[in-house]
């Protein structure tokens, strides 16, 4: 159908790679991400190692297999929770509009106001950490996000006359929602979805290197870089596995949708 | 032609698109001398926009002149340096646009943005550019121009807005005035008064000017001489006598034949008179009926005010008749048309009709269609929410109606978004008839159509309406278009209405100042 | 005057949403605390003469004011781990995370304004595809890792600062602030990023404009064109995504404040969260959500002053 521009085949290439990668670490990895092995602490990359070793001697590739695996999780969960339930405050509050649209988006950009990992920190701060704790804390503060993109499409759509066409003829209101407006929100929707998966990961890695997200033993991409920076002096290949992982599948996502 | 201005030789343009050259304008030739009104007329997608855009060297990025040449009094303007170029615009050549509401730059109070042509074209004595700015508004019938110097675009109307821009363009005595479409966007009565303006500037200082319509009517008014285009190259081009008394292409006579005109139909039709059936029911009774909006302001404690849009209004609607109300914009003809169906309540008064649900055409059918489903989809939605009939019953119905406004073959399965606007509204005039609906409320329905398309849909109304003895309701502010369909008509002015009548009252013994400045405007 | 005065109820309203959300956050936690400061041994009726003393006996609405009054005299309780009071804390720390938010907010500025003018030269349209990678390079890296890189880098190979100094704007102020640069530029580049490509749609959809079309009509220069036409125009929506700019500052200072080991208010919250020491990081939230609250209320009323059409509204 669409041609593809240069920047959005770079996208497609990178997303597929780091999404390949992941498939394959859900079954198989170069080594047990967990095994510690005295003999080969702090081992530079070389063939067998191709991203070096940590400072509990084990391979760095097959950690970074295994935690991407558990950020793009959380980030997934956490878009879905966001954007089902936004998407569903959006519609409705867009499409009929009044007093509740109102408080609600004033509520909203009360929310914005506060910047996005603050206010995760303040809800892991309540509810405690751990993997499915941020998945919660996270997936609340992405709700106002789908929520204002999907009103203020409904918005716009609201005012064109096919859905005063689709009154006329007597379709219900969740007809009309659901069937004849929200198809046409989707080339927004999508794109918002990556972006939303991109904050997402960004802010696990953010709180995970805070050492407020994922807990051991649970490997994670943004504490593998708290630990490297510890071995900056001794090991400096260790940040940078994990580190391009979380570069390269935010940039390629983001040139994917990018228009 | 000794006093030859302009020399357009052999143009062709067209755009680039992923390395395909795409022609626009192919291949046309002609010329404009001195003092002289050039008019260009052609339907959308003619290359007449183009053309004035070349000349003025406005082309986007991808338009690209591929050969030809521009000779403006003697020198050719293609292949001068842009700064040669950019030197002559404003100062020998100018142009106004069709829209005055987005030409102007929001940000910038109007004066000094006429002010900084002078600038541009480092005018001697800056000292004296306001009052040069002050005079040339004044010059363009802008009444207290000191005030409108300090005004940004937004608080001006439409047509001083225009006013301000033909002040931009004539600042600098141009010899050349491009005008592209530069009544199309305002109401009638303004652009009788802006036509005048233009006349005067060409009498005043003997500026040729090239005038770019779809309007033939408002050529035939102005020009002296006229080019009709068609599909980028010229089909004919003579005096305005010779091209509207006697047209010699086909294309022209039938562009000709397909504008609406009272004029055109004076001689014949006046006698005869319209049969009035006063036994008739209605099919629609509006009583006293007042439409307001209530305006918010921003916030939670944004003050509430009501705003009364139509204030009052009373007719009623015969079955079988064609009800037209004309308006300009502003007269709240849309809105009561909307409260007629009832997308937005009245506050006071009855409507009364026979029809449960009456359904409305809207003017764009770019946005009256859901651009994301399939032609039958959209068809056969009403009858999926009425329920009466199986699923094959519903294709049969839908390909049947499709025939009866004129579109045979596949366009079951075809999308939206691949139809023309002409082809849109047709589906769109069967979506409303799809559950025999006996009156119908057609809003503006041929505006946004090129001339030929808007005579077809036209007829294609007509013969529906006969076929089904059908009612319309129909919203115009096109009195040519009324005239050519309606039986009875309304004349609404600030949310009231001014005058009702048969046709022929209306036109031709008009009782309201009001209804004789519109008739008199008609072009 | 009006519209001043809407936005002013605006902002009390919102700081007032605000403050009795981060209030309300903290009521809900199971055990409050009075049981976590005395511990799981203490008695219940040790448990309900501090309940008592600290006035958790009384309705919400009323501790939600008290509470409320005393904050705005600055008083947000006493930490239970440092048993110093949060105000003080937060006061000590403040002029690290501002002087950081300060610098960040400059460089985004400084870098982004003539990067999104530049990059949207018609000359400069080929290279189009590569503007767009790097931009889309910026915002994808994690401010922390591009502090890792930047230590890495300028701090232990090229040794142009030592990571990790103890530095105090009162004692050297030209060496804190040199030492600040290398953490703002970690915060500010994926910033710098999000800024420029905000600038440039925002500069490609004012060109697409009539008006546009109408001042080359005029003899108008490029330069022209853009300078007072285009950009007057496209720096207007720019200035209310800088309010949303500032906000991902204070977002981004919080983590990198961890990477440089910079004494700030992210720091303390980071350690608080750890500790549970909620009044701490119920002053925090409240802190700098009332900064960013105050900075969107200035862009608001500046509006009126750059916008001719907001006052028509």
């Amino acid at each position: 159908m669409k041609k593809y521009t240069a920047t959005q085949k770079i996208g497609l290439a990178l997303v597929l790679m780091i999404v390949g990668v992941t498939l394959v670490g859900l079954f198989y990895t170069p080594y047990d991400p967990n095994k510690m092995n005295g003999l080969s602490k702090n081992m530079a990359p070389c063939l067998e190692h191709p991203f070096g070793t940590d400072n509990f001697g084990r391979d760095i590739l097959s950690r970074v297999m295994d935690g991407a695996k558990t950020t793009f999780i959380i980030a997934s969960a956490t878009v879905l929770i966001g954007a089902v339930v936004g998407t569903i405050i959006g519609a409705i509050t867009g499409y009929f509009g009044g007093v509740v649209d109102e408080c609600l988006m004033r509520f909203n950009d009360v929310v914005a106001s506060i910047p996005s990992i603050l206010l995760a920190l303040l809800v892991v701060s309540i509810l405690g950490v751990g993997k499915y704790k941020i998945i919660v804390a996270l997936g609340i503060i992405f709700i106002p996000s789908f929520a204002r993109v999907t009103r203020s499409e409904f918005v716009a759509q609201r005012q064109l006359d096919y859905v005063k066409n689709a009154r006329l003829m007597g379709a219900s209101h969740l007809r009309i929602i659901f069937l004849h407006i929200m198809p046409n929100t989707l080339p927004i929707l999508l794109p918002s979805l990556a972006i939303g998966f991109n904050n997402a990961v960004l802010a696990e890695a953010s709180m995970s290197y805070l050492g407020l997200g994922v807990q051991p033993p649970d490997p994670s991409l943004g504490r593998m870089l708290s630990d490297a920076q510890s071995f900056l002096m001794t090991a400096p290949w260790y940040c940078l596995a994990p580190g391009f992982t979380i570069i390269l599948t935010v940039l390629g996502f983001s040139l994917l949708v990018e228009r | 032609m000794g006093n030859t201005i302009l020399e357009v030789n052999d143009l062709h343009v067209g755009f680039v698109e992923n390395k395909q050259y795409a022609p626009i304008v192919s291949g046309i030739t002609f010329s404009i001398s001195k003092g002289e009104i050039l008019g260009i007329v052609g339907e959308s997608g003619s290359g007449k926009s183009i053309t004035s855009l070349t000349i003025m060297d406005l082309l986007k990025h991808n338009g690209k002149v591929k050969q030809g040449q521009l000779l403006f009094e003697g020198s050719d303007l293609l292949t001068m340096t842009k700064e040669e170029k950019r030197r002559k615009k404003a100062n020998e050549i100018a142009m106004i646009f069709q829209e005055p509401m987005t030409s102007l730059n929001p940000v910038i109070k109007v004066g000094p943005q006429v002010e900084e042509v002078l600038a541009l074209h480092k005018e001697p004595n800056p000292g004296e550019y306001k009052k040069r700015v002050i005079s040339m508004f004044e010059d363009v019938g802008l009444k207290d121009p000191e005030a409108i110097y300090g005004k940004y675009p937004h608080q001006l109307s439409g047509g001083m807005r225009q006013r301000v821009m033909i002040a931009m363009a004539m600042i600098l005595r141009p010899k050349l005035l491009i005008a592209d479409e530069p009544t199309t966007a305002l109401d009638v009565t303004v652009q009788k008064q802006i036509l005048e303006l233009l006349l005067q500037m060409n009498k005043k200082y003997g500026t040729s000017i090239i005038f770019i319509s779809h309007d033939l009517g408002v050529v035939r008014k102005l020009c002296d001489r006229v080019i009709v285009m068609y599909d980028g190259a010229i089909v004919e081009q003579g005096t305005i006598n010779e091209i509207f008394e006697c047209p010699k292409e086909e294309y022209t006579k039938k562009l000709l034949a397909a504008v609406p005109s009272m004029r055109k139909h004076e001689e014949q039709e006046e006698a005869a008179t319209v049969e009035q059936e006063e036994e008739t029911p209605a099919i629609l009774t509006v009583k006293d009926v007042t439409v307001g909006y209530t305006v918010k302001g921003r916030g939670i404690f944004g003050k509430k005010t009501t705003k009364t849009i139509v204030k009052g209004v009373s007719f009623d609607i015969k079955e079988g008749e064609i009800f037209g109300i004309v308006g300009e914009s502003g007269s709240g003809k849309s809105t009561l048309s909307k409260a007629i169906v009832g997308l937005t309540p009245h506050a006071s008064g009855e409507i009364t009709m026979q029809e449960a649900h009456p359904q409305m055409v809207f003017q764009d059918p770019y946005s009256s269609l859901n651009p994301a489903k399939t032609i039958g989809s959209i068809l056969s939605e009403p009858l999926i929410i009425e329920g009466k009939l199986k699923k094959e019953e519903r294709r049969r119905k839908v390909e049947q109606m499709l025939e009866e406004v004129g579109l045979k073959g596949d366009y079951y399965g075809r999308n939206i978004a691949k139809l023309s606007g002409g082809q849109r509204q047709r589906v769109a005039i069967a979506l409303a008839l799809m559950t025999n609906k006996k009156f119908i409320v057609l809003d503006e329905p041929v505006s946004a159509l090129d001339v030929t398309i808007q005579d077809q849909i036209l007829k294609l109304l007509k013969r529906l309406q006969q076929q089904h003895r059908l009612s319309y309701l129909f919203i115009s502010h096109d009195l040519n278009v009324v005239y050519e369909l309606c039986d009875r008509i309304a004349v609404m002015k600030d949310g009231v209405i001014v005058e009702q009548g048969t046709r022929d009252e209306i036109y031709y013994h008009p009782k309201e100042a009001y209804t004789r400045q519109l008739i008199e405007a008609i072009v | 005057m009006k519209y001043l005065m809407k936005k002013t109820i605006t902002l009390i309203l919102t700081l007032l949403t605000v403050t009795f959300l981060t209030f309300i956050a903290f009521e809900v936690i199971p055990g409050d605390s009075a049981t976590l400061s005395l511990g799981t041994d203490a008695t219940p009726e040790q448990i309900e003469a501090l309940r008592e003393q600290l006035g958790y006996n009384k309705p919400v609405l009323v501790r939600y004011k008290d509470w409320l009054c005393d904050a705005v005299k600055g008083d947000f309780g006493t930490s239970m781990n440092y048993n110093l009071p949060v105000g003080q804390l937060i006061k000590e720390r403040l002029p690290v995370t501002i002087t950081l938010a300060v610098l960040s907010i400059l460089l985004t500025v400084v870098c982004a304004v003539p990067l999104g003018i530049v990059t949207t030269r018609k000359e400069h349209s080929r290279a189009e595809g590569i503007h767009q990678f790097f931009i889309h390079l910026g915002m994808a890296i994690p401010p922390f890792f591009l502090g890792i890189l930047i230590t890495f880098i300028f701090g232990l190979t090229l040794r142009w600062f030592v990571p990790g100094t103890e530095l105090s704007f009162s004692e050297n102020p030209s060496q804190f602030i040199y030492y600040m640069i290398y953490p703002a530029i970690a915060v500010a580049v994926p910033k710098v990023a999000m800024m420029t490509k905000f600038l440039r749609s925002s500069i490609k959809r004012q060109l697409g404009l009539d008006y546009v079309r109408t001042a080359y009509s005029k003899g108008g220069t490029n330069r022209h064109v853009m300078y007072r036409h285009v950009l007057k125009n496209a720096l207007i929506p720019v200035i209310t995504f800088f309010a949303m700019i500032v906000a991902e500052v204070f977002a981004g200072s919080i983590v990198v404040e961890q990477v440089f080991n910079l004494p700030g208010l992210g720091r303390l919250l980071v350690t608080a969260i750890g500790n549970r020491d909620y009044p701490i990081v119920q002053a925090i939230v409240l802190y700098i959500a009332a900064l960013v609250i105050l900075m969107n209320f200035i862009v608001d009323v500046l509006y009126q002053y750059i916008d001719p059409r907001v006052k028509a509204e």
